[in-house]
C-alpha cells in the first residue's frame, strides 16, 4: 500500500518537473482536485523517514515560487505538517536541509516585494476621536482623560502599525529560526480560511504536540485554574513519549511564535474543530505558564474567559460561534442604577449646579 | 360639535403619541375613557387600541419565543384582545386600522404558536405589498415588528417540500423579512430619536436629555437584526453577513440602539477574529457623498452592498424605508482586517464600560453582571486583536479604563496586570499584581509574575524572595512549585552577589543552590534548572561540578545561549582557553549576533591568538552595533519620542533585539548591570548615579546625552572600552586614549570610561592622574572592584601603604573572588613587613586564581 502511494508520488513528481514555469501556475487549479495526492503527502510528512520527502519539499517550494495563488496554497498547507516534523526533538539529527530550505524560501519571498524592496505591512490604529463609517465621535467620547487620549487629540497623523522591515536571512539559526517560524506561520495565518478541514486538523495537533513533548504526565494534571474538562494529553503525545517522558526533551518555542500558533488555533476552533482547538489552546495554555511568558498567557486566558462564561458565543453555537444576545427586557432595569457615564454626568451636573 | 371634533383630534394625538412610545398603561386609560363614554365615531380606534394594549402588555411579560410553553394560558389571556381585534376588523375601513389589526392578529397567532394563521394575517395585511406614505412612528415600528414576525413564523413553519431549491428560497424569504424588518426598526428609531430631541430642544439642559427616557427597542426588533446576518452566516455566506453587520452598523445611530450596537459591534469584530483571514478580507465600501442619493447615502451599485438592494425589494419605493447612514467625506473606511475588528471593538468597548454599572448595591447585582460581562467580552476580544499585533501600551489603557468596574474581578485584573508587564510599565504591573494576590492567595502564577518582575525590572530582590516563599507555601504538589523554588534560588543568588557580608553572603548561596536543587528534583526534564545548578556551583567556584550540570542542560537543550556561554567561561576559569574558544564559536554559530559571547570571545582570543585577532573581533561588534542600532536611532532622532513604542509595536524586531542586545528572555536593564567586562559590585545604585551626573552635567556644560534607548548606548561605550584595554595590552596607549575619547563623548561620567583613562595614565606612570581617576570612578561605583584594586596599588605606589592596604582590604571584603585584589593586598602587607597575613593573602589569589574564569560569571544574568 505504502509503494502505491510512493510510486504515485513519485510519478506525480515527475510530472511537476516536466512542467514548465508558465504550466506550472494553470496547474495551480488541477491541484485542489488532486486528492490522493494531497493525503499522500500529509502521509509523507507523518512518516518519520520517507526519502521522497526532500523531492516533495523542492516541489512544494517551485509552487510557492510560481507566484500563483492556488500553488501557493497547495503549498501553505503543509506548513502546520512541515513545522510538526521539523521541530519534533527525534527529528532533529535527520537531514533536515530542504525543509529547512523550503521554510527559509517562504520567508524570504515574503519579507520583499516583487521588485525586491523590502516591504513594510502598515496598518492605522483606529481612534474613536475621527469620526468613521460607523460612528461620531460625539456619542462616544470616551470616559477616562488619559494621557495618550490627550496626546491622540494632538497627533494630527493617525497612529500606525508598522511590521517590517523584515531582514533577509541566509541561514536558520537558533537565533533567528523562531523569528523566521513565527513568519511563516503568520504568512499561513493570513490564508487560514482558504486552508482545508485536514490542514486545520494538523495545525491544532502540531500545536498540541509541541507543547506537550517534554512534560510530564503528572505535571499536566494539576491544574489551579481553569477546569480541565478537555483532556489536556493529546493522543499523539501519549504515544510518542511512550512511557519514558523524561527522555524527550521539550520543544523550546518563542512567545511569538506561541501567539501565531493562538492565532490559527482561535480560527480553527470556531471552524470545525472544536475538539482539537480547546486541546490545543490548553497545551499553549499550560507551557505559557509554566515559562511565565506574559504576552501568551494573556491571550491564552481572554480566550479561556470568553469560551468559559461570557456573551460572546461558543464554538458549538454554529459557525464563528455567533448567537443572538438579546438586551435584558425591562427597558429601565439600568435607570437607577449608577453606571460609569452616568456617574460623570452627576458628578459634571453637580460641579456645575455649584 | 366642532369642540367636540377638535377634542378628538386631540384624544387620537395623544394616543398617537403613547402608542408611539409603546406606553401601554396610558393607551388602556384613554380607550377605557372612550369606551366609558360610548362615542361612536372612535368606537373602532378604541377598539384596536384596547386590543393592542393587550395584546402588547401580554408580550411585554411572555416575549415571543422558540415557541409558546404556554399556549393554554396564553388562549386564556390573550381571549378579550382578540374580541377587541375582530370588532376593530368590523369597523369602517379608513384610516388603515383594519390593516393594523391584521398585523396584530398575525402577532397575536405567533403568540398562540399558530404559525399558519399568523401567515395568513399578513397575507391579508398585503405586508408584502406596502406602499410607503408618511408613516407614523408607531407604523413604523408595526410594520418592523411584523416583518420580524413573520420571519419567526417561516422559520418555524415546516418545509413543504423537499425541493433543495425551494428551501433555499424559503431561507432567502425569512432573511429577506428579518432585513426588511431590521431596516424599518432602524428608521423608527432614529425618527422616535428625531422628534424628541426637536422636542427637547426647547429644554436644552443636558440634564433633561439624560432624563428622556429612550424608545424601547424590544426583543422581537432584535432578534430581527440579529438573526439576518446570522442566517447568512449559517447558510455558509460569510460575505453577505459580514456586509448586512457593516449595513446596520452604518446607520446613523440613536439613543435606543446603544446597547444593540455594542453588541452588534463586538459581533462583527468576532466574525472578523473567527471567520476572516487576510486573503478572504473584502473592506466595507466608502461612503457615497450625498449628492448621489439624497440623504439615503446608498451606493447604487456595487458588489458589496449590492445584496442588501436585492434584498431591499424591486420596488422603488420600499427604498424610503430605509435608516439614514453615515456620511462624509472624511469618514474613515476600515482598509484592513485588522483595522475593521479594532474601529469596532473600540466602539464596542467605549459603549460597554459607558453602561458599566457601579453600583454594588443588591438590587443592581444582576444587571451588574450583565454589563460586567459584555465589557469583559469585548476586553477579551480586544485582548486577542490587540495582543496578534504587539500593540500592549493600548491594551493595557484598555484595562485601565476597565477598572472602575472591576471590583474584585479577577479576571480583568489579572490581564491588566499581564498587558501593564508587556507594556513595561512594571512598577505599575506589580501593584496590580500585588491587588491580585489579595483577591487569590492561592494564585501561583499571580505570585510568579510579581517574583519575575521583582528579579527581572525593579531589583527588589527581598521582595521577590518573598513571593517566591509565597508560591513554595502552596506545596510541592503544585505544578508551579518548582518555578517557586527557581525564583527563590534566583533571588537568593542575586542577593547573595549584593551582600556585604560574608557569612550572609555564603549562606544566601548556599540557600541558592539548594533551591535549585529542589526544582531540578521537581522537573528534571527542565534544562534551566540544570543551567541555574552550574551557575550557582560556578559562582562559588566548583568549577567541575559546575561543569556537569551544564552539560546535562546542554543534553536538554543544546542551543541555549546562557548555558554555552557558562560553559566557555568554566573552561575558562580551568584554562582551556582553547576548548573555551570552541564553545563560543559553537554558540556563536547559533546565535551569530550575540555581542554578549562576542565580548567574551574577545577576551579568549587575546590568550589565544593575539591582540589583533582580538581587534578584529571588536571590529565585529562595533559593525553589528551599527546594523542593529542604527537605523533605529536615526529613526528616533528625526521623530523625536516614543521610540519604545515603535520598537515595541513591531514584535519581530524587538525579539531579534532582545537575542542581539541582552543575551536574554526579556530583560532590558540586566546587561547594563552586569557588562562582561564589570565585577560583581556593579550596582544599580552606580548607573543611577551615573545617570543624574549626566544630567547635572547636560545641565552645565554642552554635553548633550544621546538620544535612544540607554541600553545600546552603553553596549557602544563597552565595545570601545574594550578595544582601548586591547590597544593598552599592544602598548599603544594614543590609540587606547582616541577610543576612550569616543566611549567618553556618550557617556563621559561613566565609571568605566573613568576607570579606563586611569589605566593608561597608570601605563604613562602618571600615578597621580591615575590615583584621580580611579578615585574618581570609586566614588560613582564604591563597588567597582578593578577600580578599588588599583587604586590601592596607585596608592601604593606613591608610599601611601596604609591607605592602600585599607582600600584593598575594602576591595576583597566586596569580592572575595578577585585574585587580583588579594595578590595586591598580599603585596602591599609584604611591603609592610607583615609576612604571615601577605602569605596569606598570596596563598588566596593563587587558588583562586586557579578557578577565575576569564571574564565574571556574573557577566551571565540570572533571570526568572
Amino acid at each position: 500500500m505504502a509503494t502505491m502511494e510512493q510510486r504515485m508520488l513519485q510519478e506525480w513528481i515527475a510530472e511537476c518537473k516536466s512542467l514548465s514555469r508558465a504550466e506550472l501556475s494553470s496547474y495551480g487549479r488541477m491541484l485542489k482536485e488532486q486528492k490522493e495526492i494531497t493525503e499522500a503527502i500529509y502521509g509523507v510528512f507523518q512518516q518519520p523517514d520517507n526519502e521522497l520527502r526532500d523531492s516533495i519539499c523542492g516541489q512544494l517550494f517551485e509552487f510557492y515560487r510560481s507566484g500563483d495563488s492556488e500553488c501557493r496554497r497547495f503549498c501553505l498547507q503543509y506548513i502546520p505538517s512541515i513545522l510538526y516534523y521539523y521541530l519534533t526533538p527525534s527529528n532533529k539529527n535527520k537531514s533536515l536541509d530542504r525543509l529547512e530550505a523550503l521554510l527559509l524560501g517562504i520567508y524570504n519571498l515574503d519579507v520583499v516585494e516583487v521588485d525586491g524592496r523590502q516591504k513594510v505591512k502598515t496598518c492605522i490604529i483606529p481612534t474613536l476621536a475621527k469620526p468613521s463609517i460607523y460612528h461620531e465621535p460625539v456619542h462616544l467620547s470616551s470616559v477616562a482623560l488619559t494621557e495618550s487620549a490627550l496626546s491622540s487629540h494632538q497627533k494630527k497623523e493617525t497612529q500606525l502599525i508598522k511590521s517590517g522591515p523584515f531582514p533577509q536571512e541566509k541561514i536558520i539559526t537558533a537565533q533567528n529560526r523562531f523569528s523566521i517560524l513565527s513568519h511563516v506561520l503568520y504568512i499561513y495565518n493570513t490564508g487560514i480560511a482558504c486552508m482545508k478541514g485536514t490542514s486545520h486538523e494538523i495545525l491544532c495537533k502540531m500545536c498540541s504536540h509541541l507543547c506537550t513533548t517534554g512534560y510530564t504526565k503528572q505535571s499536566l494534571t494539576p491544574q489551579t485554574n481553569g477546569s480541565l474538562s478537555t483532556s489536556t494529553l493529546s493522543d499523539s503525545t501519549s504515544l510518542l513519549t511512550n512511557g519514558y517522558p523524561e527522555y524527550q526533551p521539550r520543544v523550546h518555542l518563542s512567545p511569538e511564535f506561541m501567539i501565531e500558533m493562538l492565532t490559527g488555533v482561535y480560527y480553527v476552533m470556531f471552524n470545525g474543530h472544536q475538539k482539537s482547538g480547546r486541546e490545543a489552546l490548553e497545551n499553549i495554555h499550560y507551557v505559557a505558564c509554566q515559562q511565565l511568558l506574559s504576552e501568551v498567557i494573556l491571550v491564552t486566558s481572554a480566550i479561556k474567559n470568553s469560551l468559559s462564561s461570557n456573551p460572546s458565543g461558543q464554538p458549538a453555537d454554529g459557525p464563528i460561534g455567533i448567537s443572538i444576545a438579546l438586551t435584558p427586557s425591562t427597558p429601565t432595569f439600568t435607570r437607577a442604577a449608577i453606571t460609569n457615564a452616568s456617574f460623570k454626568a452627576r458628578r459634571v451636573s453637580r460641579a456645575s449646579g455649584k | 360639535m366642532a369642540a367636540s371634533k377638535k377634542q378628538t383630534q386631540r384624544l387620537e394625538t395623544e394616543i398617537e403619541k403613547h402608542r408611539a412610545e409603546c406606553n401601554w398603561q396610558k393607551v388602556t386609560e384613554i380607550a377605557k375613557q372612550l369606551h366609558s363614554k360610548g362615542s361612536t365615531s372612535l368606537e373602532t380606534l378604541t377598539h384596536l387600541i384596547l386590543g393592542e394594549s393587550h395584546l402588547e402588555t401580554y408580550l411585554k411579560e411572555h416575549p415571543l419565543k422558540e415557541k409558546n410553553p404556554d399556549i393554554a394560558g396564553a388562549k386564556k389571556t390573550l381571549e378579550s384582545a382578540k374580541k377587541h381585534l375582530q370588532h376593530a376588523m368590523k369597523g369602517e375601513a379608513k384610516y388603515g386600522w383594519v390593516q393594523e389589526a391584521r398585523l396584530l392578529f398575525g402577532k397575536l397567532y405567533y403568540a398562540l404558536s399558530d404559525y399558519e394563521e399568523c401567515l395568513g394575517y399578513y397575507a391579508k395585511a398585503g405586508l408584502d405589498d406596502l406602499t410607503v406614505e408618511t408613516m407614523s412612528n408607531r407604523k413604523l415600528r408595526m410594520i418592523a415588528e411584523a416583518f420580524a414576525v413573520k420571519g419567526m413564523a417561516l422559520e418555524k413553519s415546516p418545509p413543504k417540500t423537499t425541493s433543495k431549491i425551494k428551501i433555499a428560497q424559503m431561507e432567502e424569504q425569512i432573511i429577506s423579512c428579518y432585513e426588511k424588518s431590521g431596516d424599518i426598526a432602524l428608521l423608527y428609531l432614529q425618527e422616535c430619536e428625531k422628534g424628541r430631541s426637536s422636542s427637547l430642544s426647547a429644554s436644552s439642559s443636558s440634564s433633561a436629555f439624560a432624563a428622556a427616557p429612550s424608545t424601547y427597542v424590544g426583543p422581537l426588533l432584535e432578534t430581527a437584526i440579529q438573526r439576518a446576518p446570522i442566517l447568512h452566516i449559517q447558510m455558509g455566506d460569510l460575505e453577505r453577513g459580514i456586509n448586512r453587520f457593516r449595513l446596520v452598523l452604518r446607520a446613523v445611530e440613536s439613543r435606543a440602539t446603544q446597547n444593540m450596537r455594542m453588541t452588534l459591534a463586538r459581533q462583527l469584530a468576532e466574525v472578523l477574529l473567527r471567520g476572516v483571514c487576510d486573503s478572504t478580507y473584502s473592506p466595507p465600501q466608502p461612503p457615497l457623498g450625498p449628492d448621489k442619493s439624497g440623504s439615503l447615502s446608498r451606493p447604487s451599485a456595487g458588489g458589496v452592498i449590492g445584496t442588501a438592494i436585492k434584498v431591499a425589494g424591486m420596488k422603488s419605493a420600499n427604498l424610503a424605508l430605509r435608516p439614514k447612514q453615515y456620511i462624509g467625506e472624511h469618514l474613515f473606511v476600515p482598509k484592513e482586517v485588522t483595522e475593521e475588528t479594532l474601529l469596532l471593538l473600540l466602539i464596542s468597548e467605549s459603549l460597554a464600560t459607558k453602561e458599566a454599572i457601579l453600583s454594588r448595591s443588591e438590587e443592581h447585582t444582576k444587571s451588574r453582571v450583565y454589563t460586567l460581562q459584555n465589557a469583559c467580552a469585548v476586553y477579551d476580544l480586544l485582548t486577542i486583536a490587540l495582543v496578534k499585533r504587539a500593540q500592549y501600551e493600548m491594551l493595557s489603557e484598555s484595562f485601565d479604563r476597565s477598572m472602575r468596574f472591576s471590583f474584585e474581578e479577577f479576571h480583568l485584573w489579572m490581564q491588566f496586570a499581564l498587558s501593564l508587564i508587556c507594556a513595561g510599565k512594571y512598577q505599575r504591573a506589580l501593584l496590580v499584581l500585588r491587588e491580585c494576590h489579595r483577591m487569590e492567595p492561592k494564585n501561583a502564577l499571580v505570585a510568579l509574575h510579581a517574583a519575575k518582575l521583582c528579579f527581572n525590572h525593579l531589583q527588589r530582590m527581598d521582595e521577590g524572595i518573598d513571593w517566591a516563599k509565597k508560591v513554595l507555601e502552596l506545596g510541592d504538589d503544585s505544578p508551579y512549585a518548582h518555578k517557586g523554588y527557581q525564583a527563590l534560588g534566583i533571588g537568593c543568588s542575586l542577593k547573595a552577589s549584593e551582600a556585604p557580608l560574608q557569612a550572609e553572603r555564603q549562606e544566601l548561596q548556599k540557600k541558592a543552590l539548594d533551591a535549585f536543587m529542589r526544582a531540578y528534583s521537581l522537573d528534571e526534564n527542565n534544562h534551566e534548572h540544570l543551567f541555574y545548578i552550574g551557575l550557582q556551583y560556578a559562582l562559588v567556584r566548583q568549577i567541575s561540578e559546575a561543569i556537569g550540570f551544564v552539560r546535562k542542560s546542554l543534553k536538554l537543550n543544546d542551543t541555549h545561549l546562557e548555558s554555552l556561554h557558562l560553559l566557555a567561561l568554566l573552561l575558562s576559569a580551568q584554562k582551556k582557553y582553547q576548548e573555551a574558544l570552541k564553545v563560543i564559536e559553537i554558540a556563536l554559530s547559533g546565535h551569530p549576533s550575540n555581542l554578549s559571547l562576542l565580548f567574551t570571545k574577545v577576551k579568549l582570543e587575546e590568550f589565544v591568538y593575539d591582540s589583533e585577532e582580538a581587534l578584529m573581533t571588536c571590529k565585529r561588534m562595533l559593525e553589528l552595533w551599527k546594523s542593529t542600532h542604527e537605523s533605529m536611532l536615526s529613526n528616533e532622532s528625526s521623530r523625536g519620542t516614543g521610540l519604545l513604542e515603535r520598537v515595541t509595536s513591531d514584535k519581530r524586531s524587538l525579539a531579534h533585539i532582545h537575542l542581539v542586545e541582552f543575551s536574554d528572555r526579556d530583560s532590558a536593564a540586566k546587561y547594563v548591570q552586569n557588562p562582561p567586562k564589570s565585577s560583581v559590585h556593579n550596582s544599580i545604585a552606580a548607573s543611577r548615579v551615573e545617570q543624574a551626573l549626566s544630567e547635572v552635567a547636560s545641565s552645565i556644560h554642552s554635553y548633550t546625552p544621546r538620544q535612544g534607548p540607554q541600553q545600546a548606548w552603553l553596549l557602544q561605550v563597552q565595545i570601545w572600552l574594550t578595544i582601548a584595554e586591547i590597544y593598552l595590552s599592544m602598548k599603544k596607549p594614543d590609540e587606547a586614549t582616541a577610543c576612550i575619547q569616543e566611549a567618553s563623548s556618550i557617556f563621559p561620567l561613566s565609571h568605566h570610561v573613568m576607570f579606563m583613562r586611569g589605566l593608561v595614565h597608570e601605563y604613562k606612570h602618571e600615578f597621580l592622574e591615575a590615583k584621580k581617576f580611579y578615585s574618581d570612578a570609586v566614588s560613582i561605583n564604591p563597588g567597582h572592584i578593578k577600580s578599588l584594586q588599583h587604586l590601592g596599588v596607585i596608592l601604593h605606589d606613591l608610599g601611601n601603604s596604609v591607605l592602600a592596604e585599607k582600600v584593598l582590604r575594602n576591595a576583597v571584603n566586596m569580592d572575595p573572588t578577585s585574585h587580583h585584589a588579594w595578590n595586591s593586598l598580599g603585596k602591599v602587607l609584604e611591603c609592610q613587613d607583615e609576612f604571615d597575613s601577605a602569605s596569606q593573602c598570596l596563598l588566596t589569589a593563587v587558588e583562586l586564581e586557579s578557578t577565575s574564569p576569564i571574564i565574571p560569571f556574573t557577566a551571565i544574568p540570572r533571570l526568572l
